[in-house]
């Protein structure tokens, strides 16, 4: 018999009743569920992304491909080396692409002299008020440790210890953002702000660190200034 | 009247997503748990779902109709068979029964009151299919999805959404006839 795209378009409809029918008596769902804190963190993240605007949506995707980028390019790139002078010069940063949406920095050192340090042991002086500790990814050289509030406002905190022959890179939304050259512990840092986000990159020594999220740059700026990273001896 | 317009206000205020959301959760959660027995693993699967659904909100437009339920209830049920069978290939003992068993047996239990209605109805032919024919079918001829937007919901190719369809129209034809030769 030939089912034909007619009959199946004309019996369509009742049997997505008949479907939805089963769908009640089979898997009829209880009152009170009760979710994980981490569930509903996650879908209330959803909620809020989503409500954004475009604009804002793109600055959220840079900041994670940053910290995503970050970690690939100092996993991957183990050939990479750079020649320069004395320490403070080896470790340097130079822009290596920029567009009217982004600039991507890259950050590397040429021999093999460099920080060591425990990233674990990393103490924040600073935390904004209401803000706790909500998820940590680490390992033996990156840290990444995120931090929510009660409305759902959430910030990073990416650290990478960027080793001889590696390179860390980052990519940060200038588009229409308010991107500010500063300087944290007396080494260059760039801030970039757009609406209620934030991100935040610096070094400190071979310390390739992030802040990015939704907070305010003053607070970005802060809680970097306020942290103390933990170095091991020099290699 | 103003707690009328406050309501509305309210209501408007809340984004597809978040509408989508509150309706179907819990609903989401029974069918992925009902698969996966796992509460960790049915918020997976659910969180897996919105993010699906999050891509193709413009597909729709109506969070409370019954179009979006049927797509909604196929997108976490696909989701959350296709975890089943990934841990169950992953587990070195075996997971308790199969899940397709036990949804066989709730449908065979629901088919037997169907059946005694006795009449030959191609719509009763599509419910009867095996779930992943029936819902390729019902995301086709019902949603009127493309086959690409198909893929996307069930997390397969849309060459593979073809292969489906094709084979899901065999086993409809043999179901249809069937119903006839017993002169149901």
């Amino acid at each position: 018999m030939e089912i034909s795209d007619e009959l199946l378009h004309a019996s369509a409809e009742k049997a997505a009743m008949l479907y939805l029918e089963e769908i009640d008596a089979v898997y009829a769902p209880e009152e009170d569920i009760k979710y994980s804190s981490r569930f509903l963190r996650h879908i209330r993240r959803m909620i809020r992304n989503e409500k954004r605007t475009p604009g804002e949506r793109r600055f959220i995707r840079f900041v994670q491909r940053a910290a995503v980028a970050v970690l690939i390019l100092f996993a991957g790139l183990f050939a990479m080396t750079i020649s320069v002078e004395a320490f403070r010069e080896q470790f340097i940063s130079f822009i290596t692409g920029r567009s009217s949406r982004a600039t991507d920095f890259t950050y590397s050192i040429g021999n093999t002299e460099y920080y060591d340090a425990d990233l674990a042991k990393t103490v924040f002086g600073y935390i904004p008020e209401g803000f706790e500790k909500v998820e940590v990814y680490s390992g033996r050289h990156f840290r990444y440790i995120e931090y929510e509030d009660e409305n759902a406002n959430s910030f990073t905190i990416d650290l990478v210890v960027v080793t001889a022959g590696t390179i860390g890179a980052i990519s940060i939304d200038t588009e229409k953002a308010n991107v500010t050259y500063i300087k944290i512990g007396g080494e260059e840092a760039v801030l970039s702000e757009k609406g209620n986000d934030s991100m935040l990159v610096w070094t400190n020594k071979n310390i390739l660190a992030s802040i990015s999220g939704q907070i305010s740059g003053d607070e970005a700026v802060r809680i970097a200034e306020n942290m103390t990273v933990s170095f091991l001896k020099e290699k | 009247m103003l707690f009328l317009m406050m309501m509305l206000d309210s209501q408007e205020e809340k984004s597809k997503f978040e509408q989508l959301y509150e309706k179907y959760n819990k609903l989401m959660f029974s069918v992925a748990y009902k698969i996966l027995k796992d509460t960790g693993a049915a918020e997976d699967a659910v969180q897996e779902a919105f993010l699906r659904i999050m891509n193709s909100l413009g597909k729709i437009n109506d969070p409370e109709c019954h179009n979006t339920k049927v797509y909604i209830v196929i997108i976490i049920k696909s989701i959350a068979t296709d975890m089943y069978r990934k841990r169950k290939r992953q587990a070195a003992v075996p997971l308790d029964g199969d899940i397709a068993d036990e949804m066989y047996e709730d449908r065979v239990a629901l088919g037997q009151f169907r059946q005694a209605e006795n009449r030959i109805d191609m719509s009763r032919c599509i419910v009867r299919l095996p779930d992943r024919y029936r819902e390729v079918i019902l995301l086709k001829y019902y949603n009127e999805l493309s086959d690409d937007e198909i893929a996307a919901a069930m997390g397969i190719t849309a060459v593979n959404v073809r292969k489906l369809l094709e084979r899901a129209r065999k086993k409809l034809a043999e179901e249809y006839k069937g119903e006839v030769e017993n002169g149901d």
